[in-house]
């Protein structure tokens, strides 16, 4: 069992804080989504994590050893991202050649399966393919070797809805066949919302959210009905948002509710991933200094 | 470690560029001077022995491996998508040199030996039989010399690239041009400042500069040049710019573009 562990993760471009005291540990056979607002930090940490750039402070180890220059951890690790690594130049079958070279082995039948199922003309040059299928080919290098962690920054940037499908499912399907460690970073949470075991939120460089999925949403409560009853009810709660519809208001609660009794003309119901990453983003804008764990 | 999957892999991709830097030479240099021959009627003057008699092909090696050895940065950046670390890369990119610089010098030396020197009666073939074969009375010994001279030579040469080359790739691209731009410039003006004191100042006369060259040279008055001290000092440079270049791998990183 592989356990990935950031500790203590600082970084800084020029003045610039992008990164702030990050602590996390990914767990085998999860998948995590990591979000974020544009900015806050998130390719940056993917990047620290597989030793791509180095981390102005902290460390980041595989089961206890350091991943830094160290081919053996380095090796358990696949960060698909919008950043182009392979040169224009080179054809595809020759990079699936070279990655299964350097990781060990390569899972054909899936790769096979894959170009087939996205239409993937394989025989092309790396910088021929268009945005979307030069997406596709590293999501299908990211599915096909034998890493332990799979590390996917913006997977679907490109995709059509078809494809974007095609993935999601081919997924699942991959981490039925193969469980393992996927982190996905993406700005679509509400298609990753239904994959995805634990959420992680960075915002403005640092982890403000880090829990199950099956947690965070057990923690939110939406408390609709007249305005007066809806304060009421709510004060003293950690009301992140608020909407407003005419007489009639919600207010979005994130914690534990206590014991006080509801009232008959308020309803209570739970409300979604991406409405709570929403109102806890806008909420810790400017004053970065809560950390959830 | 993953070395030896590296040095396969980087062995593979520079010894391919090294063929094709060969044919384009062959084509640039007996193909096309035959055809412009044959077209402009001027096949009488045309020479396969004249076109040959020029050091382009030994020289062409040496800036080969000067040019590929500045140009590390694609490399890294497939090599670390691929969870290979620094160190590994390192290793594998100066055994790749090693290996490239045993297998061109042989050539090289082969050309001069068995083309040259038989077929156009060439003798200063490089800077070793120009200079310091005759220091050996031996001529299989003077091989040897020739070898390892030239040899070292390569080796220098291309560790002074991959020292250009990492140290530039740590900064981004705006900085890499000024950097380009400015070096020579300050390189220049130095240059003319010095030659201007050597001329105008009769007080600021840089003996040691010339005794110290004479002496790394192996100058001496009658006869070779003595070829020891040079490659001594050539050895010298060569271990201090490795730990240069491992340094300089060691900060790799991909750069925000």
């Amino acid at each position: 069992m592989s356990v990935l562990e950031v500790s203590h993760i600082t970084k800084t471009f020029g003045s610039k804080h992008v990164l702030s005291d990050v602590n996390l540990t990914f767990e085998e056979g999860k998948i995590y989504g990591l979000l974020g607002r544009n900015g806050a930090g998130k390719s940056t940490l993917l990047s620290i994590m597989t030793n791509r750039i180095f981390a102005g402070e902290g460390e980041v180890k595989i089961d206890s050893e350091n991943v830094d220059d160290n081919d053996a951890k380095l090796g358990l690790m696949y960060l698909m991202s919008e950043v182009n690594l392979y040169a224009d130049g080179w054809k595809l079958k020759q990079i699936i050649k070279d990655s299964e070279s350097f990781y060990g082995s390569f899972n054909h039948e899936l790769a096979d399966r894959l170009i087939t199922e996205f239409g993937l003309d394989i025989n092309q040059k790396f910088g021929k393919l268009s945005t979307g299928y030069n997406s596709i080919f590293k999501l299908i290098l990211a599915l096909c070797l034998p890493v332990k962690f799979v590390l996917l920054d913006e997977p679907v940037l490109g995709l059509d809805a078809n494809h974007r499908e095609l993935f999601y499912s081919e997924l699942i399907q991959s981490y039925s066949d193969n469980p393992r460690t996927f982190i996905i970073s993406t700005h679509l949470i509400e298609e990753v919302a239904n994959i995805i075991s634990d959420v992680i939120v960075l915002d403005q460089g640092r982890v403000i959210l880090n829990q199950p999925v099956e947690d965070v949403l057990a923690k939110t409560h939406s408390v609709v009905g007249p305005e007066k009853d809806v304060d009421q009810y709510t004060q003293g709660l950690n009301v992140i948002g608020h909407d407003n519809m005419g007489s009639i208001r919600a207010n979005y609660v994130y914690g534990d509710l206590d014991d006080r009794i509801l009232p008959d003309t308020v309803q209570l119901s739970n409300f979604d991933l991406q409405k709570l990453f929403i109102y806890l983003t806008n909420q810790y804008e400017g004053s970065a200094h809560h950390e959830d764990k | 470690m993953k070395t030896n999957k590296v040095t396969q892999y980087l062995f593979r991709r520079q010894i391919i560029g090294l063929f094709e830097m060969y044919a384009f030479l062959f084509v640039a240099f007996l193909i096309l001077p035959f055809i412009f021959s044959l077209i402009s009627g001027s096949l009488s003057d045309y020479s396969l022995a004249e076109q040959m008699r020029g050091t382009w092909i030994t020289a062409a090696f040496g800036v080969y491996m000067f040019a590929i050895s500045t140009l590390s940065y694609e490399n890294f950046k497939f090599l670390i998508q691929n969870g290979i670390s620094r160190t590994t890369f390192f290793e594998a990119q100066v055994t790749v040199y090693g290996l490239l610089i045993l297998i061109g010098n042989t050539f090289n030396l082969f050309y001069q030996y068995v083309v040259l020197m038989p077929l156009v009666h060439a003798h200063n073939t490089n800077i070793f039989m120009s200079s310091y074969v005759n220091y050996f009375h031996n001529p299989f010994v003077g091989f040897i010399f020739n070898f390892i001279f030239s040899g070292l030579l390569l080796v220098v040469g291309t560790l002074i690239g991959m020292v250009i080359g990492n140290f530039l790739t740590l900064f981004s691209k705006i900085v890499q041009r000024i950097i380009l731009i400015v070096t020579p410039i300050i390189a220049y003006i130095t240059l003319m400042y010095t030659a201007s004191k050597l001329i105008l100042d009769a007080s600021f006369q840089m003996t040691w500069v010339a005794n110290f060259a004479k002496f790394i040279l192996g100058y001496r008055a009658t006869g070779a040049y003595d070829p020891f001290p040079m490659m001594i000092s050539m050895l010298v440079v060569a271990a201090v710019l490795l730990v240069i270049v491992k340094y300089l791998f060691s900060k790799k990183q991909l750069k925000r573009e």
